[in-house]
């Protein structure tokens, strides 16, 4: 059985949100609700550790993508952290790669984004 | 249960305050009765009590002393004694006073009264004659010194009787005694308890008939709620216009707890009317949904191809597609056509989401890319670009529909294609090599607008097969949440290179199903498979014939 773990954490002015195992559709709601919760509390500025995700399927990525539209309404920064090289493809033969930020680490992405 | 449990809430009360009354005037009569009797006791004991001591008042002091035989005091004097005694004793009620002294073993008379009867035949006791059996409490009189009182019956009747010891001054111990009958007294007390029982009844019919007066004030309205209550639930919450009127009534007559659950019933009886009315509403929309979702997906079915081959005379390719949508109405979709002698248009689609607003985009993108066709727009890339344009706008839900579109030239093999943000398909090469298309991803329609989709182009061999796949089929899941994968499709599709189309989307198929096992089809699966099997014999150009 896949799961998945969120933690929260604040790095330099940006909540860091790590995750950890695999995000399928019965994952989804509850990954969006927790990334959610930090917006609609006021964090704006945002970077998804991908570090230890293994896997992402179709209905997560539309999670990221429902974020990263209420963080850019928001006038907030989003940066997609660590990710590995299964899950980039997944986001790049779906072309969201463009619509996002990728950086190699958690701290590169803060750094970019000040 | 406990049959009192039964009884009705008057019923339950009355029981109460008959228990209560009984219970008092039972302790009232008792109380009364012992009273009563402990007071004539005391009196019958004083007046014996007098009585014994008026002997001494009559015979005097000296006449005990005077007693040592039969022969002590003349007959007449004694005579005397008797009636002066007699007086005293009617005197005073009782039925005999007398005297006695011990005189050797045995106790005998020194004085007595006597009844009249007694007195006119002479049977009256004479002087020193000996008490026949003296009783414990006689004899204990004498030996102990004390006064004692004796209850006893004999054939006269019942009687009481005191010994009073005394000491004569020459020293002689004297007992003073006294009778007196009983019987009047289980009289009064027969009349007393009597007298009691019929104060202690009327007591409790009294507080019985206020008990049950009272009750009934309280418990008439109750018993008509329920009554109303019992009828409002059996006709459905639709009280009868009487049922009504009642409760209302109830509610105003009674200003008491009674009167506020009658306010509370008609209020609620309202609220259940408004509500239940709402539900079936409701239920009835759900169920006109449901059935049009039925029909909506019946339709959708209908109008997704369904024959295969669908191109039966055509030798060029072997096309097979199917779909297994999730729920009534699916987001997957694809569609074929000949849009010329030569072109084979391929479309495969999925709409994100489910349900309703997915089905509608994926009708919606299905006729855009159809019209756009017929306009004779040629080419994969520009299809998707003006497509994407048409879908982007106003698309607050973020719905998004990923695209495969493909235009193949069945003269020649060539396949020109482009995919908005759909999962790369395979090209599966008759030697059995199987080659993921990854090279042109681009997002998915609906997201971005204007954005460029790339078109790609490849010659395919006779033999080649492509393989479109919607992520249904990769990402279905098992009872433990684990995906099918597409490394395991990749496997089944090496194995079926040379398979008929039909027969190697059916492999596919059923290796998902067996892997899925019993867990739910979380989304829809679309295969659609096509083999170039090279171009039509009759379309070979006749070279001989040109030339001449």
């Amino acid at each position: 059985m896949e799961t998945m773990e969120v933690t929260d954490s604040k790095q330099a002015g940006f909540v860091v949100m790590r995750l950890v195992g695999t995000i399928n559709a019965p994952q989804a709601p509850e990954l969006q609700a927790k990334l959610m919760a930090q917006v609609d509390s006021g964090e704006h500025r945002m970077v998804i550790d991908f570090t230890e995700l293994k896997y992402v399927s179709s209905a997560g990525l539309r999670v990221f993508l429902h974020v990263a539209r209420s963080l850019h309404r928001a006038q907030g920064k989003l940066g997609m952290a660590s990710l590995q090289e299964y899950v980039y493809d997944v986001f790049h033969l779906a072309g969201f790669a463009e619509l996002f930020e990728f950086f190699p680490s958690v701290a590169e992405a803060i750094t970019a984004l000040q | 249960m406990n049959p009192i449990a039964y009884l009705k809430i008057g019923q339950k009360i009355l029981l109460l305050i008959f228990l209560v009354s009984a219970l008092s005037t039972c302790a009232y009569t008792l109380r009364s009765y012992r009273t009563e009797r402990q007071l004539i006791r005391d009196g019958i004991d004083r007046t014996l009590l007098v009585a014994a001591y008026s002997v001494d008042q009559v015979a005097g002091k000296r006449w005990h002393e005077r007693a040592r035989d039969a022969h002590s005091i003349a007959p007449d004097e004694y005579l005397g004694c008797v009636r002066q005694l007699t007086e005293a004793a009617n005197r005073y009620h009782v039925q005999y006073v007398y005297a006695m002294v011990e005189a050797g073993p045995q106790i005998v008379f020194t004085c007595s009264s006597a009844t009249e009867e007694e007195l006119r035949v002479g049977t009256y006791d004479h002087y020193f004659q000996p008490y026949p059996s003296a009783s414990d409490a006689l004899k204990k009189t004498f030996t102990e010194g004390t006064v004692h009182f004796e209850d006893y019956t004999d054939k006269y009747g019942e009687f009481r009787s005191v010994f009073v010891p005394l000491i004569a001054p020459g020293g002689r111990r004297y007992v003073l005694a006294a009778d007196i009958s009983t019987h009047f007294i289980q009289q009064r007390l027969q009349a007393m308890l009597l007298f009691s029982l019929g104060i202690g009844s009327t007591i409790f019919v009294v507080i019985f008939l206020f008990g049950w007066l009272l009750v009934s004030m309280i418990s008439r309205p109750i018993h008509q709620l329920s009554e109303f209550t019992r009828q409002l639930v059996h006709h459905g919450f639709q009280a009868p216009p009487d049922v009504d009127r009642g409760l209302k009534l109830i509610a105003a007559t009674c200003r008491d707890e009674v009167g506020n659950l009658a306010e509370s019933f008609i209020f609620m009886e309202h609220e259940l009317q408004e509500h239940i009315a709402t539900i079936k509403e409701t239920t009835a929309a759900r169920e006109r949904i449901e059935s049009e979702l039925r029909v909506g997906r019946e339709i959708q079915m209908s109008v997704l191809p369904q024959d295969f081959p669908p191109f039966p005379r055509r030798q060029e390719f072997d096309l097979h597609g199917h779909i297994e949508p999730a729920k009534e109405m699916s987001g997957d979709f694809f569609d074929y056509y000949m849009i010329d002698e030569h072109h084979l248009y391929l479309t495969v689609g999925d709409v994100s989401g489910k349900g309703v607003p997915a089905s509608l985009l994926m009708v919606t993108c299905r006729t855009l890319l159809e019209t756009m066709a017929n306009e004779g727009i040629t080419d994969p890339g520009e299809i998707l670009s003006r497509v994407n344009t048409e879908i982007a706008r106003k698309n607050e839900a973020l719905l998004f529909v990923t695209v495969f579109y493909a235009v193949l030239d069945v003269r020649t093999g060539e396949l020109k294609y482009a995919n908005a943000g759909h999962n790369p398909p395979y090209m599966l090469h008759g030697e059995g090599r199987v080659e993921e298309l990854r090279e042109n991803p681009s997002l998915a329609l609906g997201l971005k607008d204007p954005y460029h989709y790339r078109t790609g182009t490849l010659i395919m061999q006779p033999g080649d097969c492509f393989f479109v796949y919607t992520d249904g089929v990769t990402e279905a899941q098992d009872t433990q949440l684990d995906i099918f994968t597409a490394a395991r499709m990749e496997q089944v599709l090496a194995k079926g290179v040379q398979a008929p189309m039909k027969e190697l989307v059916v492999q596919v198929v059923a290796a998902v199903k067996e892997f899925v096992g019993d867990a739910p089809q979380s989304d829809d699966i679309t295969i659609v498979a096509v083999r170039y099997r090279g171009p039509a014999l009759v379309d070979r150009p006749v070279a001989a014939a040109a030339t001449g």
